[in-house]
């Protein structure tokens, strides 16, 4: 049974049954209890659960984050909302230095399961501070796992595995499609880390992308569709791990890919998968394997610009008849 | 001066190896004398000069695997001067470094060809007393040549898709012009150069914007996607040889028929016994003049000795007059139903098989199949076959009875449709009419057919009869 919701309902059942399920969950962040989220993921949750377990906080990330470490090396489960990821940055040095570093550190006796949540890169006019997406930031360090899902029914399900992982988990949010629809499955529909997505299949070049920009290459499929191009989409949607294998089959069925990403070009995703390609399809391509980034640029303000700086559907194609050798068209 | 090409000796066959040189540069050759010895993916054969006169130059190597259709080597017609001309000379040189660009190791002999191509053109330049000028143009010309291009040190541009495909499929990438950045060869290159090597047909632009969709319409045999190998400890890697390749891809389009397959067991203690019969007076008969009246096995001349395989091919050639559909190919544009019965027969060689065809089966003495059959399969096993005797079966037997098989079966030999599996003789108890046990010896057959065809009836009520004449051998003789 599958029902139409937003992703933003998709993610508060998620978390409404784990709190159901497991006393020891609890939320922390800023505003999310008493004025019900700014994004109002977890609206009506304060009143449901109460102050024990959906826990309004100062506003200060290095603090509050630092708790949740806490209490999650105590044997909480805590699920903690940066309001944006841009505030993270403040809390960096819990994430990094001990979130993901105290399993290690104690020889696997003291786990920290622990889920840090909240909307990620741009498109909503925040202008530069408030637009970063932080996927390669966080991915960048071993003892943390990092998830981006971009359908309703992976924010579900992938919420519900990241509450039930013993490690960090940064979950990244498609904070653009809060309002998007989706069906999602009924009940526990748990999704795997590190397992991709086919978002769409089709046999002469691989998109591969996360988050927000998977929408994205769906439309630029659809539009290479239209000169006979039929282009496999993959959804990551789990980046650290990441699933090589579904990447690799792709390529050594098409023969060409295309990474495509939001985030800016230099040590970004798009640069890992395309690593991954030439290590292990080399043999199988036809074309060096093209990536389509963000502009390299602070992110914009003002509303043609922002848009100007993120990879459009015209680029994705454009790159995907590169990687063809066809003309530009 | 005529080129010798590499000519193609079969439907199927998309280059050739020359295994050796029989002939030496500057030999004198007449029409019909044997120029080299190529091998094909199936069989040697001598390659015959079709002009007489002297072999100026050979192209290609020993061991050299050249494509359908590219040159191998040039007889100058009596009298005529070789590489008088400068054109030929170039082209000549750049051949010489087009056959080892694919080694990827050219810079000597690209340097050669251009020496070679000054020397002609300077020749020419001083003949036409033009000298100076015509260096230049001929470094024009060069500059111009519609060849593949290759970067300074001589590699050829080519995709990782396009240098594993090309190592698969044994194709030249000197051959292919790219259509790629600087003349890159890219994948659509190399499936149009495999297309026109399957149909024959020339170039067409490489830019053709039909060529840019990657081929599936299954024109080109797709090649097998298997997985990487595991490199493991404990494995070996043997890479596939010709044969082993084109049977593998075959084999695979072959199983793409629909299969269907319905067994019988049939009686042979009437035609045990009269085979054994057949063959005392057989020995007998030829015992006279020469032999040692063993009856072995032998080719044409030596004493005919009938196996059990000979009648059960006779008995399905017979049979087919009957049911002519399962004598017919599955063809692009119908069902081809065959008067004839050209009967394939599997031959296991080494490292793949092949189907001798015995022509005209339904019509012919058992003595007369046994005798062939016997000749083609000696020939398969030395790798000595025409294609045109491998080619064109209708119908094709395979036997496995001599290594004891009970019952198997096999897959059919396109475009033919059907295809029977013959199983060992076996003795064991069974009841007689009247219901008492005494011992018998049957043998198992396996009709498979493709249901595109032939339906499931139809291949029940084929055996029926096979069996009916098996049971009834001197049916087979009359």
């Amino acid at each position: 049974m599958a029902e139409v919701k937003t992703y933003r309902e998709a993610l508060r059942e998620a978390l409404v049954g784990e709190l159901d399920r497991d006393e020891n969950v609890v939320l922390v962040g800023e505003d999310i209890g008493v004025y019900g989220g700014t994004h109002l993921i977890t609206d009506g949750l304060y009143d449901r659960y109460g102050p024990h377990r959906v826990i309004d906080t100062p506003i200060s990330e290095g603090g509050f984050v630092g708790a949740a470490i806490g209490m999650a090396m105590a044997g909480l489960r805590p699920v903690v909302e940066v309001m944006t990821w841009n505030f993270s940055f403040l809390a960096a040095d819990q994430i990094i230095q001990n979130a993901a570093k105290v399993r290690y550190f104690s020889g696997g006796q003291v786990k920290v399961p622990l889920v840090i949540r909240g909307p990620n890169g741009g498109g909503v006019q925040l202008s530069a501070q408030h637009t970063h997406s932080l996927e390669s930031f966080y991915g960048h360090f071993p003892g943390l796992k990092v998830v981006a899902p971009v359908t309703p029914n992976d924010a579900k399900g992938m919420m519900l595995t990241a509450v039930r992982d013993d490690n960090c988990v940064i979950f990244l949010e498609a904070g653009a499609l809060y309002g998007t629809k989706g069906e999602v499955a009924e009940g526990d529909n748990a999704v795997p880390f590190g397992r991709a997505r086919i978002a769409r299949e089709g046999g002469d070049v691989t998109l591969v992308s996360y988050g927000r920009q998977v929408a994205l290459c769906l439309a630029a499929a659809e539009r290479m569709a239209e000169d006979g191009i039929e282009a496999e989409v993959i959804d990551l949607r789990s980046l650290r791990p990441l699933d090589e294998e579904t990447v690799v089959a792709s390529v050594r069925k098409t023969h060409r890919a295309v990474a495509v990403q939001e985030q800016w070009r230099w040590f970004g995703v798009a640069s890992e998968v395309a690593a991954i390609i030439q290590d292990r399809a080399f043999d199988d391509l036809d074309a060096p394997v093209e990536r389509v980034s963000g502009a390299e640029v602070p992110a914009p303000y003002a509303h043609n610009l922002e848009i100007a700086a993120f990879p459009s559907v015209d680029q994705v194609v454009a790159a995907g008849r590169r990687v063809l050798y066809r003309e530009e068209g | 001066m005529p080129e010798v090409v590499m000519p193609k000796m079969g439907d199927a066959m998309e280059a050739g190896t020359l295994s050796s040189w029989l002939k030496h540069e500057g030999d004198q050759v007449e029409v019909g004398d044997a120029l080299a010895e190529i091998e094909t993916d199936k069989t040697t054969m001598e390659l015959e000069a079709e002009d007489a006169g002297v072999l100026t130059r050979l192209i290609a190597g020993e061991g050299d695997e050249v494509a359908v259709g590219e040159p191998i080597a040039v007889i100058s017609a009596d009298g005529e001067a070789p590489d008088a001309a400068p054109d030929e000379a170039r082209q000549v040189a750049e051949e010489t470094a087009d056959s080892v660009g694919g080694r990827e190791t050219a810079e000597t002999e690209t340097g050669e060809a251009e020496a070679a191509e000054t020397e002609a053109a300077e020749t020419e330049a001083a003949e036409s007393g033009e000298q100076g000028a015509r260096p230049r143009e001929a470094e024009a010309r060069r500059a111009a040549t519609s060849g593949p291009e290759r970067s300074a040190d001589g590699r050829v541009r080519a995709s990782p898709v396009v240098r594993r495909l090309a190592r698969e499929q044994g194709i030249e990438l000197a051959g292919i012009s790219g259509s790629g950045p600087d003349g890159r060869i890219v994948e659509r290159d190399v499936r149009a150069a495999l297309e026109r090597a399957e149909t024959g047909a020339p170039e067409r632009s490489a830019h053709a914007p039909a060529d840019a969709a990657p081929a599936g319409d299954g024109s080109t045999p797709a090649p097998v996607t298997a997985p990487a190998p595991s490199g493991a400890a404990g494995t070996e890697l043997s890479p596939l040889s010709r044969t082993q390749r084109v049977v593998g891809e075959r084999m695979q389009q072959a199983w793409q028929a629909p299969h269907h397959y319905a067994t019988v067991e049939v009686h042979v203690d009437e035609l045990l016994a009269l085979r054994g019969r057949l063959n005392e007076a057989l020995v007998d008969g030829a015992a006279d003049g020469s032999g040692d009246g063993s009856g072995a096995d032998g080719p044409a001349g030596g004493p005919v000795r009938l196996s059990i395989n000979d009648f059960v091919m006779k008995a399905c050639a017979q049979a087919l007059r009957t049911f002519p559909k399962l004598n017919s190919w599955w063809t692009a544009d119908g069902i081809e139903l065959h008067q004839r019965v050209d009967l394939a027969m599997a031959v296991a060689l080494e490292d793949g098989l092949i189907t001798p065809v015995i022509r005209n089966a339904a019509e012919r003495t058992l003595s007369a199949i046994s005798a062939e059959a016997k000749e083609l399969a000696a020939r398969a096993r030395s790798g000595k076959l025409r294609p045109d005797e491998y080619q064109g079966g209708t119908f094709t037997v395979s036997n496995m009875g001599m290594y004891g098989v009970e019952s198997f079966t096999a897959i059919i030999n396109p475009p033919s449709v059907s295809i029977v599996a013959v199983s060992a003789v076996a003795r064991r108890p069974d009841f007689d009419a009247a219901g008492d046990v005494v011992p018998r010896s049957v043998l198992k057959l396996t009709v498979g057919s493709d249901h595109r065809v032939v339906n499931g009836a139809e291949n029940a009520r084929y055996l029926a009869e096979v069996k009916r004449l098996l049971e009834h051998p001197l049916l087979l003789t009359v």
